[in-house]
């Protein structure tokens, strides 16, 4: 049995962008790579959580059974002098993990990172969406904004009438209130 | 294509045991390649799908299992997590326009799909639903269950619907027909149209623009349509008898010829009933133009 350190590196975003597309070139084809991409990814994700709570006890043990089973021809195309006896590259992922948990994060890639075969990490997939929603959401908040500006005059011109003044309660609720909609929604995408 | 099922299930399931006490978001994620895979879903699994762009089908089925097939040229792996409280499919890719997943699902599986560009189509499904699309349309067919479709940016279209149904487009249109039960559509800039429903509580409000109900209003519960400048249009059953709490500053109100009203000199704010009256209704718009009539 063979793996190649880079799988671990891939899935970790820790490549660069040649040498991930050449590895993630091997593991889209490779069933058994991309369980270990995966699992590794699972990992890097409960490391995560890990600061905020234990560490599930039978974890390890579970992806350290899965990387035994990983069969000898499933290794990537890796140049021979990457390539290195399982047990290495599962002391090398146990040494992350252990480095993870003891330190309560995880290694951060580099601001310009966009993490495997252009696939933004998770912070700049939030980002980008709560950025899009509020673009998308103008021509809404444009209308709210007009709404909540005639609404006002009217109740000033107005101020004995009930309806008016309970309309200009609930327009300027709405327009408070669809911000927060719109985060929500964006945060529901992801 | 050769129907192709891939076992995986109890291996995820074994996963999901041993993760048992950890929260739901954990469980063991595989990559799936394969352009038809089916997964055997427990009773009380939750699905939870996220594809970034293309198309989403989720049709239902009376089998315990979900299945996935990728439909398009192109390949578009997929990530599959399963803890004891979910099914989690996402999407590999972030620019994935060129497939369409078509999910078939437990009838009653509950379920939750997020999408960012996708189209989405609902299919017959009777368990709780929340769908939410950031710009992309979404229609919804012959659907049962508790449902909440949000659209950021896209058209709404619900047919044959009879469980609760909430709504939420600001920018779009909301169509709705045939449909029964209770009912609240939030939009905007959108129209909302509602035709040959028979509901049991409703309440739909637009800003610009206009709102149409047409079919039966039933039972004591509340009934309210608002809009800012847009009209609203309440074409009744003429077995529905209703009374209807009308008020517009800028714009007019209209009743038939058969119907009561008794309000301010200007016919712009007061209560308009017919028949019995029944059904509870408000009916709100600062600009526009309110007509209630009947069929």
């Amino acid at each position: 049995m063979a793996e190649s350190p880079d799988v671990v590196r891939l899935a970790y975003g820790e490549l660069d962008r040649a040498r991930a597309a050449e590895v993630n070139a091997h593991v889209v084809g490779c069933l058994a790579c991309q369980s270990r991409v995966a699992e590794y990814r699972a990992l890097r994700r409960d490391a995560l959580a890990a600061g905020q709570r234990p560490l599930p006890k039978n974890l390890w043990p579970a992806v350290a059974s899965g990387i035994a089973q990983v069969p000898q021809e499933s290794a990537p195309p890796a140049p021979s002098a990457r390539l290195v006896p399982v047990g290495v590259a599962t002391l090398l992922a146990a040494a992350i993990v252990v480095f993870v948990v003891m330190r309560g994060a995880v290694p951060t890639p580099s601001p310009d990172s966009t993490g495997v075969a252009g696939v933004p990490s998770s912070e700049q997939e939030y980002q980008a969406l709560q950025r899009l929603a509020r673009d998308l959401a103008q021509p809404s908040i444009r209308t709210l904004d007009d709404a909540v500006a005639e609404a006002e005059v009217a109740a000033k011109n107005s101020p004995g009438d009930a309806y008016l003044q309970r309309t200009l309660v609930r327009i300027r609720a709405d327009r408070s209130a669809f911000d927060e909609q719109v985060g929500a929604i964006a945060a529901a995408v992801k | 294509m050769r129907e192709r099922i891939v076992a995986i299930a109890a291996l995820l399931v074994t996963s999901a045991a041993v993760h048992a006490q950890a929260p739901a978001s954990s469980g063991l994620t595989r990559l799936v390649t394969s352009r038809d895979t089916v997964i055997s879903a427990t009773a009380g699994l939750e699905l939870d799908v996220n594809k970034a762009s293309g198309r989403l089908t989720i049709r239902a089925w009376d089998r315990p299992d979900v299945r996935i097939r990728v439909i398009g040229a192109m390949d578009d792996p997929y990530d599959v997590t399963i803890s004891a409280q979910a099914l989690s499919i996402r999407s590999r890719r972030a620019n994935d326009a060129g497939s369409e997943y078509e999910l078939t699902i437990p009838r009653d599986m509950v379920s939750g799909v997020g999408t960012r560009d996708a189209h989405v189509s609902i299919v017959g499904t009777r368990g709780r639903m929340h769908a939410v699309v950031l710009n992309g349309t979404l229609t919804a067919t012959d659907i049962s269950g508790p449902t909440k479709l949000e659209v950021l940016n896209g058209n709404v279209v619900v047919r044959r619907s009879t469980g609760p149904l909430m709504i939420i487009a600001p920018n779009q249109h909301v169509v709705v027909e045939e449909a029964r039960g209770q009912m609240s559509v939030r939009s905007i800039n959108g129209d909302i149209s509602l035709e040959r429903v028979v509901l049991d509580g409703m309440d739909v409000q637009t800003y610009s623009g206009a709102i149409r109900v047409s079919g039966t209003l039933r039972g004591p519960s509340g009934f309210s349509a608002s809009s800012f400048t847009g009209d609203i249009m309440l074409s009744i059953d003429g077995r529905t008898g209703l009374r209807a709490n009308v008020a517009t500053s800028r714009g007019s109100v209209h009743w038939p010829t058969n119907a009561r009203f008794s309000g301010d000199a200007a016919r712009q704010k007061g209560v308009v009933i017919i028949g019995g009256g029944k059904a509870k209704v408000t009916l709100e718009t600062f600009r526009g133009r309110i007509e209630i009539s009947e069929k």
